[in-house]
């Protein structure tokens, strides 16, 4: 990426051109000022209410409340739910991230071969991305429960002894979590990388070809390199999208069981604010997320970040 | 392709996804009428179940009789109380609320999310109908009296007495030793014995049932509402005599991951031989099930604090009623009279086979013809114990399940290290 700086001399008098865009630039302000209010008030808004309603008591949604200055904070710094919590979203996060974001475009890749039948296999990836939450759900208590597909197939094949409730054993169920996360993600960001793939030049890949790369090394040492800044983006939207969506699926699949195995942060922003009706603690492992998700991308940027 | 062409497909495609996205919000929204002749209820009656049958008849019956409509809107009993605080936030709750008096629903009063309907019960002349023990539950001590209570269960266990058969079981256990040995025969036959819900509400319940088989409800009213599993020695043996029924192979397999329905449906199709479940059940089992299933107390536990079988008895739905019903008090009045009328009570026994929270002089002569229920009704108290039912002690928002699934599924572990996490779900709290 080349940038090209052209230089004002300091004395030069500023251009006409920007004092005649003037009236232009209002009249755009003016025209952005409904979405600035609204972005200000629904998003910024609840994003600052979380800092104040984190030091407040208040006992469910519709109970009267109170501040309680650092009380939540104290409990929450002494509580092992929260470092249960936080092992099992870095676990999710550990295993699941490389697994998505790799696999993901080695799909990615695969489908902008163009391959016979890849508009098929595009449609097919894409699927996960069209199932509603609540129907990934219903899927996957199907497919994972005690009398599930996995161990109706297993036991087929005579393996009884490997029949478990994949959700409801503690050895399993984060394992079967971050599985099911992984299926309803990888395809839609392989989607995503295919169409990013795609606006590299086939004379580059011809060029690698003439010079005796594979496949492998094409994928990674061409297409890679080019695309590494939107490699970055993509980490940091699956990043925040495991982070904090996490609760979605652990509500339909497992609340957060058996006892805590499967309980991530924002299951807990979930369950304290809503199961266990604890609102201003619930917010105070909100606080957690948002550091965590703030300190995520700094990371991941800063990983990714242009190196020429 | 030319420009316009190509945009116009798109336009269009735009413009239906948009409408469909218009629509679906549209639905979305929840009306709250302030017309005094229009009552809004929350129901978790729901149609296609013998209650939400009933009820939607007697509201459509009222209708026609008074002029004043009844908009019901149908939510699944375990979403219904967030669905009524997050509406009572905005102030646009519905003006009644038929759902259990539970966990999830004690705190409604005392946070004046509803409003206390002693008062009321007493001016339209409500209380001489009502079962005195009914009344007694839905008070909460000086808050007032939570709502109208209105229909009751019964929750005993349910045997199939031909899968039992086939595996050359002729009667139902007396004790907890022949239900072990019943389940190893079972077991031997290739038929699972007890389906349990070991990841939902179910084990809570079969929790605070094992939990009983050692302690006297004085003790227990302590247990549930403020823990100290681990301090009670009952406590722990009843933990622990549900740690051996796990052992011992007592429940179906994987028991840990079963939801209530899953449970249900294993009982139903005849996948397993035996299940603690409520009369809820009673109108929604297969026929066929329904004639081999006979219904008794969970069996007598060895040195226990119950010399009969024991099972759950208790009162389940009510009316609640919001501070917006509380606005249309001259509608109210004529509906909760419509719904204690002795024909209508009498309807839903006779039609709706429920049983009704009222003395029997309220209900006459009606009987239910459904075998399961008149199998419930006769598990009278000279033939079980019924147990204190935890759902009015166990505070707001405790949920048992996930260590009690937990529990389930660690084969070899003890009432000593299961009343801990128990007892954590309270010091947590505090």
């Amino acid at each position: 990426m080349t940038q090209v700086l052209v230089q004002t001399p300091l004395d030069a008098p500023a251009p006409a051109m920007r004092r005649a865009k003037k009236p232009r630039d209002k009249a755009l302000i003016a025209l952005a000022l409904p979405s600035l209010v609204w972005y200000v008030v629904f998003t910024i808004g609840p994003l600052c209410a979380m800092f104040v309603v984190a030091f407040m008591k208040w006992p469910g949604l519709a109970a009267p409340t109170s501040f309680n200055g650092l009380d939540n904070i104290r409990n929450l710094m002494t509580d092992d739910r929260l470092y249960t919590a936080l092992k099992n979203t870095a676990i999710q996060l550990v295993v699941s991230l490389p697994i998505i974001m790799i696999g993901a475009f080695m799909l990615g890749y695969f489908l902008n071969l163009k391959l016979p039948g890849h508009r098929i296999l595009r449609v097919i990836m894409f699927v996960p991305g069209l199932v509603s939450l609540p129907a990934i759900g219903m899927l996957f208590v199907a497919v994972l429960g005690p009398t599930g597909l996995v161990n109706s197939m297993l036991g087929e094949v005579g393996l009884d002894s490997l029949n478990t409730a994949w959700l409801a054993d503690p050895r399993t169920a984060l394992a079967a979590l971050i599985a099911v996360g992984v299926w309803s993600g990888i395809g839609f960001t392989s989607i995503l990388f295919a169409a990013r793939l795609s606006a590299i030049d086939q004379e580059i890949y011809d060029a690698a070809e003439t010079d005796g790369a594979n496949h492998w090394q094409r994928m990674w040492r061409i297409a890679y390199p080019i695309v590494e800044d939107y490699f970055g983006v993509l980490t940091m939207l699956q990043y925040l999208w495991t982070l904090f969506g996490s609760a979605g699926l652990i509500l339909l699949l497992t609340r957060g069981g058996p006892g805590e195995s499967t309980s991530t942060l924002a299951w807990l922003v979930y369950r304290f604010g809503f199961r266990e009706p604890n609102v201003g603690y619930s917010q105070a492992v909100g606080l957690v997320l948002f550091v965590l998700g703030v300190a995520g991308l700094l990371a991941i940027r800063r990983a990714f970040r242009a190196r020429f | 392709m030319t420009r316009s062409s190509f945009i116009r497909p798109r336009a269009i495609a735009l413009a239906v996804a948009a409408a469909l996205a218009a629509g679906s919000l549209a639905g979305c929204s929840g009306k709250s009428s302030s017309d005094p002749n229009t009552l809004t209820v929350m129901s978790s009656f729901t149609t296609g179940d013998a209650t939400g049958n009933e009820f939607n008849k007697l509201a459509k019956e009222f209708t026609a009789q008074t002029g004043i409509k009844i908009n019901v809107e149908e939510v699944n009993y375990a979403d219904l109380p967030k669905v009524y605080e997050a509406a009572k936030l905005a102030n646009k709750e519905k003006d009644l609320v038929i759902e259990n008096l539970t966990p999830d629903t004690t705190d409604w009063l005392p946070q004046g999310q509803v409003v206390d309907v002693k008062q009321y019960l007493d001016d339209w002349g409500l209380t001489d109908k009502l079962d005195p023990q009914a009344i007694e539950y839905w008070t909460q001590g000086d808050s007032g009296l939570a709502g109208f209570p209105y229909t009751g269960f019964n929750w005993p266990v349910w045997y199939n007495m031909d899968l039992l058969k086939k595996a050359g079981i002729t009667q139902i256990p007396a004790n907890t030793d022949e239900l072990i040995a019943d389940a190893g025969k079972l077991r031997a036959a290739g038929i699972q014995p007890m389906a349990l819900g070991g990841a939902e509400w179910p084990v809570q319940n079969f929790v605070t049932w094992m939990v009983q088989q050692y302690v006297a409800p004085d003790q227990a009213k302590k247990l549930f509402s403020s823990g100290g599993y681990c301090a009670n020695p009952g406590a722990v043996k009843g933990l622990d005599l549900m740690g051996r029924l796990r052992d011992a192979g007592v429940f179906i397999d994987n028991v840990q991951g079963y939801t209530a329905d899953q449970m249900t449906t294993a009982y139903f199709t005849g996948k397993a031989a035996i299940m603690p479940s409520g009369s809820w059940g009673y109108t929604q089992v297969p026929d066929a099930v329904a004639a081999t299933t006979k219904l008794a107390g969970f069996p007598v536990t060895a040195g226990g604090a119950y010399s009969k079988p024991t099972a759950f008895e208790g009162y389940s739905d009510g009316f609640f009623l919001s501070p917006n019903g509380a606005k249309k008090l001259a509608s109210v009045e004529k509906f909760m009279k419509f719904m204690y009328s002795q024909q209508n009570l009498q309807s839903w026994v006779t039609d709706g086979s429920q049983i009704m929270d009222v003395k029997p002089e309220a209900l006459g002569d009606a009987k239910s013809t459904k075998p399961l229920v008149v199998q419930g009704n006769a598990l009278t108290k000279d033939v079980v114990d019924y147990l204190l039912l935890p759902d009015n002690y166990i505070p707001a928002g405790f949920d048992y399940s996930p260590v009690a699934s937990e529990f389930l599924g660690h084969k070899g572990e003890t009432g000593a290290q299961f009343c801990k996490a128990l007892d954590k779900l309270y010091t947590d709290k505090k």
